[in-house]
């Protein structure tokens, strides 16, 4: 018989043992596990995910919104663009503003100025001078700097303020609309530096119809245009900026 | 002697076996991990179950020369196309700004832990201020500023101006919780946020719901793929995460999110019937029960979609009221009694 105690003590460790080793096995798997370690509803998940199907009260995406409009438009009756000079018409923000030759519209990734812009671009778009053919993968601020102008008309909704830079706020009269303006220069690196080699002048055109997009009116918005050269631009063609900026039709 | 022929076996064969399968689960690699309110919250700024490339990873920034010393340079640049921008975690808006400069329009969110999110080269600001919830649509990606084609520039600082520290965007939901290295690769969102876009009322009655609720705080983030309940799934409609129209049977429509808040069985949902205006929460214990089977059906099937919150109903109890039925919830005992019109139909052992 005790012969038998010291086997029989090994088997008990050896249970003891095993069940431990089994405990932290299951200890593991339930920590290696997606799964929950106590009954609930995400037990319950089946295996498979499929895109949801929107409700119809659910508006589209902006990026769904399909079509393009052309970069050259008849002039409106009552609207006057310089000679030679093109109309383009956007009409999800409801204005159009005179292209001076051989200027156009770029997304940065075609040589070419665009021929017709998807309509999910028309609340954010660069207009182009002495800038083609475009090299993609060039940056738009050494372009300028290089000698290229660039025209970036954006959305501002009615609350923004700007706290890092100029705020428009010098008024000029265009037609029946106030224009408010400021100027800004930027460094090598595109932050605001008052000796900085890129000049932007910024203008606020108050928008005579409310656009709407996707996600809703945008009550009080009003076109942002930031107007980009060298800060060693002549005359003539900050001339040519201002020409741009004060065709703006708004409708 | 049966004893002592055993012995030799167990040591021989049966323990060796046992240590090596311990020692193959321990060092097997964890599961991917999945964001906890504790842990990695944040998810990609995306619609959910869309891929998305990262083209420039934190430390290269070909587009940002001279801001090698800032949080740019730490930044990562992911091709989106003049898409929604869902905010990749809870917190309000700290900074909006229309910038003629390089980051063009770009907002910065406070990050509920702290820290300073801000999403770049944006085309449109759907938010300017106020709080956001994760997966909130907060604006629309595009090409304003110094941008080479439309992206989202986004990053993670110590503050709101271009010279804070850079900080870790990682852990990101579905990357990063291991501890792995972002990499110019796709990677699919699991950003369900509440609803997918802010002008349907839908989404509109979700947030509200969720906001009235307490937010990421009390409600919880947005469950993940592969988590959260799946209504319907008896009546062999496909699950996912946030559904739409989901209507097990005639008459029972609506839509439903899943939500978890710090750990695997704290769950919730915000329910919103068709036709209804308001939506409502179901909170873990209610929710478990309600979501128990009975007869070959989700009880959405048999007292359809929650008409209210959960209330005191006395002597300790709360009660929801459902379509064609309501549930009492005993905190104290963890138990549930769910009943079909007034007719007591099953019970249930949950806790809050």
């Amino acid at each position: 018989m005790a012969s038998n105690r010291l086997p029989r003590h090994t088997s008990r460790a050896l249970v003891v043992v095993c069940v431990a080793m089994i405990s932290v096995a299951f200890v593991v798997i339930a920590a290696t596990s997606e799964e929950p370690s106590k009954p609930g509803p995400i037990a319950r998940e089946g295996a498979l995910v499929s895109a949801p199907i929107p409700p119809p009260d659910e508006t589209a995406p902006v990026a769904s919104i399909g079509g393009t409009v052309p970069a050259r438009a008849p002039i409106p009756d009552g609207v006057t663009c310089p000679v030679d000079w093109s109309y383009f018409d956007n009409p999800v923000m409801h204005y159009g503003i005179c292209v001076p030759p051989g200027w156009g519209f770029s997304d940065f990734r075609s040589p070419t100025a665009l021929d017709r812009i998807p309509a999910v671009e028309l609340e954010n778009l660069h207009l182009l001078g002495n800038a083609f053919p475009w090299r993609p993968g060039v940056l738009p601020f050494d372009a300028i700097k290089a000698g290229a102008f660039d025209v970036e008309l954006d959305v501002l909704p009615a609350s923004a303020r700007s706290s890092t830079e100029c705020e428009p706020a010098t008024r000029e009269i265009v037609g029946l609309l106030t224009f408010l303006t400021c100027q800004q220069q930027y460094d090598d690196a595109g932050l605001p530096s008052p000796s900085g080699v890129l000049r932007a002048l910024k203008v606020s055109v108050p928008l005579r119809t409310t656009p709407a997009d996707a996600f809703g009116d945008l009550a009080g918005a009003r076109l942002l245009v930031i107007a980009r050269s060298s800060a060693t631009a002549s005359v003539k063609e900050v001339t040519t900026l201002w020409q741009i900026i004060r065709s703006i039709h708004s409708y | 002697m049966a004893d002592h022929s055993k012995h030799p076996l167990l040591l021989r064969f049966v323990l060796p076996a046992l240590l090596v399968a311990a020692f193959i689960l321990a060092s097997a690699p964890a599961a991917e991990a999945h964001n906890t309110w504790t842990g990695g919250y944040r998810k990609w700024p995306w619609k959910a179950g869309i891929d998305r490339t990262v083209t420039t990873l934190p430390g290269e920034c070909p587009h940002c020369p001279g801001s090698e010393t800032t949080s740019a340079w730490k930044a990562i640049d992911v091709s989106m196309y003049y898409e929604t921008v869902y905010s990749i975690s809870p917190g309000s808006i700290a900074l909006y700004q229309p910038s003629g400069g390089k980051a063009g329009m770009y907002l910065v969110v406070r990050d509920a832990d702290g820290s300073y999110v801000t999403y770049e080269h944006l085309s449109r600001a759907i938010v300017t201020s106020g709080t956001v919830v994760a997966g909130q649509p907060i604006a629309v990606s595009g090409c304003s500023g110094n941008c080479y084609g439309a992206h989202l520039h986004f990053q993670r600082q110590d503050g709101t101006g271009f010279s804070s520290n850079a900080l870790s965007l990682t852990p990101i939901s579905g990357h990063g919780g291991s501890g792995d290295a972002l990499a110019h690769a796709a990677y699919t969102s699991d950003n369900a946020g509440i609803g997918y876009s802010s002008g349907g009322s839908v989404s509109k009655a979700f947030q509200t719901a969720y906001n009235a609720g307490g937010g990421y705080r009390t409600i919880g983030v947005t469950a993940d793929i592969g988590l959260g309940w799946s209504p319907c799934r008896y009546e062999g409609v496909v699950s996912t995460w946030w559904r739409y129209g989901c209507s097990p049977r005639s008459g029972i429509s609506g839509s439903v999110q899943t939500f978890y808040d710090s750990g695997w069985n704290d769950e919730r949902a915000i329910m919103l019937e068709n036709g209804a205006s308001t939506a409502f929460i179901l909170y873990r214990a209610i929710l478990s029960a309600y979501t128990d089977p009975y007869n070959g059906h989700d009880w959405i099937y048999w007292i359809g979609y929650p008409i209210g919150n959960r209330y005191s109903y006395g002597s300790g109890l709360y009660r929801q009221n459902f379509r064609y039925g309501y549930i009492l919830f005993d905190p104290a005992q963890c138990q549930e009694w769910i009943f079909l019109g007034s007719s007591y139909k099953a019970g249930g052992w949950y806790c809050d």
